[in-house]
């Protein structure tokens, strides 16, 4: 993985938030399956996006955290 | 240099769109649309910057990270007012947008009379506007009065829409058209019609409209009603019933000769005294009362599924909660989530839980066969003193308790607990839960706490 893919991990980060978080307010709205019950799938993507972008960052050798400035 | 997203002004054709729509279409419920479909927004603009993302990662730099303070402030927003909007549009709220007060309300009479001759149905197209029809056996006559309301910005305009929006009775066959021609209206205002109409009580009525309730008595003809939004009252209706509706807070149906078939969104229903067989299907999430049926009733929504062989007695239901007494079997009854809580029941009862407590207390001999499955809750039945059944109860979790003494057998193994065994002849009853206590109780004993001892 490179600093590019990294960085693409990152960007879609926020998009896919907000399109889990629109299927979930239709969900709720449109089929029996309500938000007060849904809501734990926005916690699993949080997490899946967090794995990838952590499997997508370049490993640390310098000691710095990952993302921090140069 | 970094490029601009397309995400703010694609924002700003929709808004602008929604208005054009508005101002052109006023019919359209877009507001009410708006409230139920907002999210898709949501998901619209998220797909937007994911596209924005890949495209700039398959040209080989991503210069965005993410969103912007403003855009999550907007996104919060959204959400925010969505939700309010939904929710008061779920309770009866409707939204009107505060420049719809511009201009004035002008009011006109209506009237218009009729032969109805042969005609056997009367069809009525009134778009915006409440509708009372009542059937008299002592006229042959299809008369009409009432009141129309147009918004106008001034006089000379309503008048004009007055004038393009006749009411017209025409015969046609079989059939009498009563229409208000709403959709001609030069204007942009709305136009909003309350009738009152008599038509002779051997017809039948067929209705169609956007907007507005019904209220309809006295018929010896049926009734057919087809409407984006409205509430209906019927009562004394002697033939078939069938209702269509996109949305209502209230669908009463009182002395009803024939079959009811309603289908749709809405809150409330009330039913009482219906000769023929109920089949109701939608989504309602007010308080339901069922009471005197006499054929079979089937009530089917995404969580519930009901039916029952007739209801001399009544059934409540509300999301939560389901009460029942003198069902005539088989009863069954499929729900996600509710309190369960049935008194006499005949012939057999087929129950089956998520959630939610169960209670069961048939009076009456010889007992109903009874079978309840519940994934989470307790299981209470109350049996007359002298009641005889065979009974198979199990609890993966929880306690059992017996009132039916030595021949009904308790067995406890870990968390999970039994009952088995006969008491005198009879049928069957079979309960068991994933989590709960189940109680076989004699009525007239005080409620059984499991004993302190077995905790």
């Amino acid at each position: 993985m490179n600093a590019r893919e990294a960085n693409l991990v990152c960007a879609i980060r926020g998009p896919i938030t907000l399109i889990t978080l629109g299927v979930l307010f239709a969900a709720d709205h449109l089929t029996p399956y309500s938000f007060q019950q849904t809501w734990p799938v926005l916690l699993i993507v949080f997490g899946l996006l967090s794995l990838l972008g952590r499997s997508a960052r370049p490993e640390r050798t310098d000691g710095r955290a990952p993302g921090a400035p140069q | 240099m970094r490029r601009r997203s397309l995400t703010g002004p694609i924002l700003i054709i929709l808004v602008g769109g929604a208005f054009l729509i508005y101002n052109l279409r006023p019919d359209i419920p877009l507001f009410d649309l708006l409230a139920q479909y907002w999210p898709f927004l949501l998901i619209a603009w998220g797909t937007l910057r994911l596209l924005e993302v890949l495209l700039d990662y398959s040209r080989g730099g991503i210069q965005r990270r993410g969103f912007g303070g403003g855009e999550v402030t907007l996104i919060v927003f959204i959400c925010f007012a969505g939700w309010s909007a939904y929710e008061a549009n779920r309770h009866g709220v409707h939204f009107r947008p505060a420049w719809e007060a511009f201009g004035e309300h002008y009011d006109y009479n209506v009237s218009g009379q009729k032969p109805a001759g042969p005609a056997t149905r009367v069809v009525f197209q009134n778009d915006r506007g409440n509708l009372r029809i009542v059937g008299a056996a002592d006229t042959t006559d299809i008369k009409v009065t009432g009141r129309k309301t147009i918004q106008a910005l001034n006089q000379g305009e309503a008048d004009r829409g007055n004038d393009s929006t006749p009411l017209e009775i025409v015969v046609q066959g079989d059939q009498v058209i009563v229409r208000t021609n709403q959709e001609r209206n030069p204007t942009n205002g709305k136009i909003s019609e309350d009738l009152e109409v008599t038509i002779p009580a051997r017809m039948s009525v067929e209705t169609h409209g956007n907007f507005g309730d019904y209220d309809i008595t006295d018929l010896d003809g049926g009734v057919d009603l087809h409407s984006d939004r409205a509430d209906v009252r019927l009562s004394k209706i002697g033939a078939n019933a069938r209702v269509e509706l996109g949305r209502s807070d209230l669908v009463r149906a009182v002395d009803l000769k024939g079959n009811l078939d309603l289908q749709g969104k809405g809150s409330d229903i009330e039913l009482e005294n219906i000769t023929g067989q109920v089949t109701i299907n939608g989504t309602y999430s007010g308080s339901l009362e069922f009471k005197n049926v006499a054929k079979p009733l089937h009530f089917e929504s995404p969580n519930t599924d009901l039916r029952v062989e007739s209801l001399p007695g009544q059934i409540s239901m509300d999301l939560g909660e389901l009460t029942g007494n003198n069902l005539v079997g088989p009863v069954h009854l499929v729900t996600k989530s509710k309190d369960v809580k049935i008194e006499n029941f005949t012939q057999s009862l087929e129950l089956e839980t998520e959630r939610g407590d169960v209670e069961l207390e048939p009076s009456r001999l010889p007992l109903a066969k009874i079978e309840v499955r519940s994934q989470s809750g307790q299981i209470d039945l109350v049996l007359p003193d002298k009641a005889g059944f065979q009974l198979v109860a199990n609890t993966d979790h929880g306690e059992a308790v017996n009132d039916f003494g030595p021949p009904i057998q308790k067995e406890t193994d870990g968390h999970s607990a039994s009952l088995k065994g006969s008491v005198g002849q009879g049928p069957t009853i079979h309960l068991v839960t994933g989590r709960g206590t189940i109680s076989v109780r004699k009525a007239g004993s005080e409620s059984h706490e499991p004993d302190k001892a077995e905790l």
